[in-house]
């Protein structure tokens, strides 16, 4: 993927630039490297008696809270008297018995400290010390976990993920209260420093796949991660192809329920979209409010979401297909009232589609880059102008409106955003399939489509497992959900050891209560 | 590399389709003339094609359609001459503004005439032509073909949709005129009967139903009407047959779905009850004596009684029952006999007894093949026909209002 492999960005592999002893060089050094703005504090005080000391952070991105009890506690130790044994190490009895916040660090390279500042850790320098103690008082403004925004639920977990990784990582493990469940931290990013978490359940994720992403994160070289985007972009296996190799979502339950399964999530600093793979196609239609709802219902609405796929990509082109090569498809009745909806339609269907269809487009991005505010304008315009005036002036045929807005219906069935998208890149390209070939030419392009689609891996796994290669075993959640009791092994697409999830031979209440004395004698 | 290597042979690709000439049959709904309805007529050695097309815009309304609306004629009839049948359709460019579309030609009415002079030219452009469906119905008319297709129908927008529909109902509820596609008369004329018959479309009434005006009354000076049945043998029409006669060889051949009879009461002639025949079967037993061919026509049937008008009989009782179901059994006895009178009298194999006669004697075919005609017109047929009532309706008894007053008392 990236041309020529390049050590990591973390600054390990570069001459470290070490702490000087001298407390005021430290000091100068670093209002040299961090500026002189008025966020950027430089607190000095005196600490264990006469111990020249410094606190150093920057005031935005720290909680003053903690940062007033550390200091409070560390003036007070100024002023105790000190025992012996801690004459010799100032810097273990100021961890020992001042520093109030928990996670701390000692650093001894300028570049870390000047990272930890920057990330909202305090640092205490001490003289006569060429080790700093970094404090952990990061805090700045964070929203509030919230409902979704793209991906909504009528039933179902109502939170989702923030822009701070903290606060994602911590939904996550209040989902798996499990030890086995890892989170690996890497910085990637030169200018960044994006905190990126690679998500997992020991056990159950297959080994391998792990150790092919954490190579994959490394070989990032970049200056910054400002999404998981980036992140996609840069380790998905192929590049050059429609469909979608991760899956983003929102929600911790979707994620915690990707982890189950074998899949690795990767946390992004500063974005609540959090990575899943491996993935293959199926997935992409899978909503996790489809194992809240009753599994009959789940499946029926599962089906027409695979439908609904099939329909945003190839409705426009079978239109055009049928009504300009095909018409002896079309029952009689319906050929004359389509013909007679084109008399004085000045464009070809192919044209016409594609104006519809480019009209959507515009509209659609429209409506999601303007303000809320002006929002209804461009119902009004969307709706009236563009859908019956230009039926009425004899611009395009009604049929036509009412194709192009059932395929825009059914795009937005899919649950996923960026499969939605893929269909609707690959929608136009049938269009002029259709427009050039008929039919012949939307079958010749769904077997492109199919083919390309056979040869697509995400982190090694086939994307139409487990239609193709066919593992029958994990057809129970492909086309329709089986309920939940059923599902007794957890797929094994995604690799790794093969595990149960329910107990062997528990079945749902129903036959449990059939088989066994006790059922009836509760009643 | 790579990237750039499939990136070339894409373009390389890309640029082939190019010289495939795709859009070879690409055309708009609007460059379409749908035909509805076609006709042939003979013109002394040239035919003479008739095309009823449906004019959309008048058809269909909603907003947006641009056109005359539903004012004006929701078809335009023009006929075509030439020396051959494609070389009549092919002058249509020199009056048309849009390509003749035969997919969804519902219905060929064919003249008496041009019947009488031979169908092999049809059957040849019909079975030769991708573009022309061997499912359109095939009609006979009487007279000039082309006036039917100027005819406008009631109901039904599309006079030639309205012709093939009324022929489907026909065939599906009285059985007597048989719905025959291109397809069917081509297999049945190549099959070893060699024969067929065709229903006749007529017009009934003084003058001709072709413009809207006439709409405006509840009358129509004049319908489209099926009428009686064209037997063909080999290419040629030979004559006519009743309905009576048809419904009869419709027994004889199996084909009766569903019909109405109507027998004379047992106990009075001169009154009639009405059974609904739901479902019919006819088994042929062909049987060989001293080289003559006979064959026992066994009609089997279920019906209701719909309509009774037999006097005070009780229909709970099984006799009743039995009578009716006898008398039944005579009109249908009738019915073939009259139709295998007919089909003598024409010899004309229309009921397909030498396909049967292939199949139980084959070695005795070889000889009767030469000359199928002499041996049919010694064929000897006993009918027999079993009804079975199964329902009399909700009253047990005629309704004769002097009885029900008499209840009353």
């Amino acid at each position: 993927m990236s041309e020529s492999p390049k050590s990591g960005n973390e600054s390990g592999s570069d001459a470290v630039k070490a702490l000087s002893n001298d407390l005021d060089a430290n000091i100068k050094w670093l209002s040299g490297e961090l500026g002189t703005e008025p966020d950027i504090v430089i607190r000095r005080f005196q600490v264990l008696r006469n111990k020249r000391a410094a606190l150093v952070y920057i005031s935005d991105i720290s909680n003053d809270a903690s940062i007033n009890t550390l200091m409070m506690s560390m003036l007070d130790e100024g002023l105790k008297p000190v025992a012996d044994e801690y004459e010799e190490e100032p810097l273990q009895a100021l961890m020992l018995r001042s520093i109030t916040v928990g996670a701390i660090r000692q650093l001894n390279s300028l570049d870390h400290v000047l990272l930890a500042i920057l990330e909202g850790c305090s640092v205490i320098l001490l003289d006569g010390f060429a080790t700093v103690i970094a404090a952990d008082t990061g805090g700045s403004e964070k929203r509030g976990v919230e409902e979704p925004s793209s991906q909504t639920v009528v039933r179902g977990p109502k939170e989702g993920f923030t822009e701070s990784v903290r606060t994602n990582t911590a939904l996550i493990r209040a989902k798996i209260k499990s030890a086995d469940l890892r989170m690996e931290y890497k910085r990637i990013g030169k200018r960044t420093q994006t905190t990126v978490v690679v998500v997992y359940i020991r056990g159950i994720a297959e080994e391998k796949t792990i150790q092919e992403v954490n190579r994959r994160l490394d070989l990032i070289d970049t200056d910054s991660i400002l999404e998981s985007g980036y992140i996609e972009e840069f380790i998905q296996d192929k590049t050059f192809t429609p469909f979608p190799l991760f899956q983003n979502t929102e929600r911790p339950d979707a994620v915690a329920a990707g982890l189950l399964e074998g899949q690795f999530a990767i946390i992004v600093d500063g974005t609540p979209f959090v990575l899943l793979a491996p993935v293959t196609f199926i997935k992409f239609f899978q909503s996790s409010e489809d194992y809240y709802q009753r599994y009959d219902i789940a499946s029926f609405l599962r089906l027409i979401r695979l439908s609904s796929f099939l329909i945003s990509m190839l409705l426009p082109s079978l239109y055009i297909a049928i009504t300009t090569f095909h018409q002896e498809m079309l029952p009689t009745s319906l050929l004359i009232s389509l013909a007679a909806q084109r008399e004085g339609v000045p464009f070809p269907a192919l044209i016409e589609a594609m104006l519809m269809e480019l009209t959507f487009e515009i509209l659609r991005e429209a409506g999601v880059r303007m303000p809320r505010i002006i929002g209804s304008a461009i119902s009004i315009v969307g709706a009236l102008v563009l859908g019956q005036s230009a039926v009425q002036a004899g611009l395009v045929s009604a049929a036509m409106v009412i194709v192009v807005s059932f395929t825009a219906i059914a795009s937005f069935v899919i649950p996923s955003v960026n499969m939605g998208s893929a269909a609707r890149l690959i929608r136009f390209a049938m269009m002029f399939l259709a427009g050039t070939f008929g039919l012949f030419g939307i079958m010749a392009g769904l077997m492109i489509i199919l083919a390309h689609m056979s040869g697509l891996r995400s982190f090694g796994v086939s994307y139409l497992t487990p239609l193709s290669p066919l593992v029958p075993g994990n057809l129970k959640d492909v086309f329709v959900r089986v309920p939940w009791w059923a599902m007794k092994k957890r797929p094994s697409m995604y690799g790794g050891e093969p595990t149960t999830r329910q107990g062997s031979g528990k079945q749902s209440a129903e036959n449990q209560g059939n088989n066994s004395q006790e059922g009836k004698r509760d009643r | 590399m790579t990237a750039k290597r499939t990136a070339r042979s894409v373009a390389v690709m890309a640029l082939c389709l190019f010289m495939l000439t795709g859009c070879w049959d690409r055309i708009e709904l609007n460059e379409l003339a749908i035909t509805s309805a076609t006709s042939i007529d003979r013109d002394g050695e040239d035919w003479v094609v008739t095309f009823q097309v449906v004019i959309p815009s008048t058809i269909s309304s909603g907003i947006g359609i641009m056109g005359a609306g539903s004012g004006s004629s929701p078809v335009i009839v023009y006929s075509t001459k030439g020396k051959t049948i494609r070389e009549a359709n092919s002058r249509s460019y020199l009056e048309s503004p849009r390509k003749l579309y035969f997919a969804h030609n519902r219905v060929i009415v064919i003249s008496e005439e041009t019947a009488r002079r031979g169908l092999n030219p049809i059957l040849d452009v019909y079975l030769r032509n991708p573009d022309a469906r061997e499912t359109v119905d095939v009609l006979i008319s009487r007279g000039n073909s082309r006036n039917v297709l100027e005819q406008l129908m009631q109901i039904e927008r599309i006079p030639g949709n309205g012709i093939r529909e009324i022929n489907n109902r026909e065939e599906k509820y009285l059985s007597a005129l048989p719905e025959v596609k291109m397809y069917e008369l081509a297999m049945s004329l190549s099959s070893d009967s060699a024969s067929t018959l065709l229903p006749e479309v007529y017009l009934s009434g003084k003058t001709e139903t072709d413009s809207l005006k006439v709409f405006e009354k509840t009358t129509l000076p004049s319908k489209i009407r099926l009428g009686r049945i064209a037997v063909i043998k080999k290419d040629k029409m030979v004559g006519w047959l009743s309905r009576q006669e048809g419904l009869g060889v419709a027994f004889i051949r199996n084909t009766v779905d569903k019909s109405f009879i109507a027998p004379a009461c047992p106990n009075d002639p001169s009154k009639r009850a009405s059974i609904f025949l739901g479902s019919s079967t006819t088994k042929l037993k062909p049987s060989l004596q001293d080289g003559k061919l006979s064959v026992k026509v066994q009609i089997k049937s279920s019906g209701s009684l719909t309509q009774t008008d037999c006097g005070a009989k009780d229909l709970n009782n099984p006799e009743t029952i039995a009578e009716l179901e006898k008398a039944a059994e005579k009109e249908i006895v009738t019915y073939a006999e009259s139709g295998w009178r007919a089909v003598q009298r024409l010899k004309t194999d229309a009921v397909g007894f030498a396909d049967m006669a292939h199949r139980k004697y084959r070695r005795q075919w070889h000889k009767w093949e030469k000359d199928w005609d002499s041996v049919f017109a010694d064929i000897q047929i006993e009918v027999t026909a079993n009804v079975t009532l199964s329902n009399v309706g909700l009253s047990k008894e005629p309704i004769q209002v002097e009885r029900l007053m008499e209840g009353k008392k």
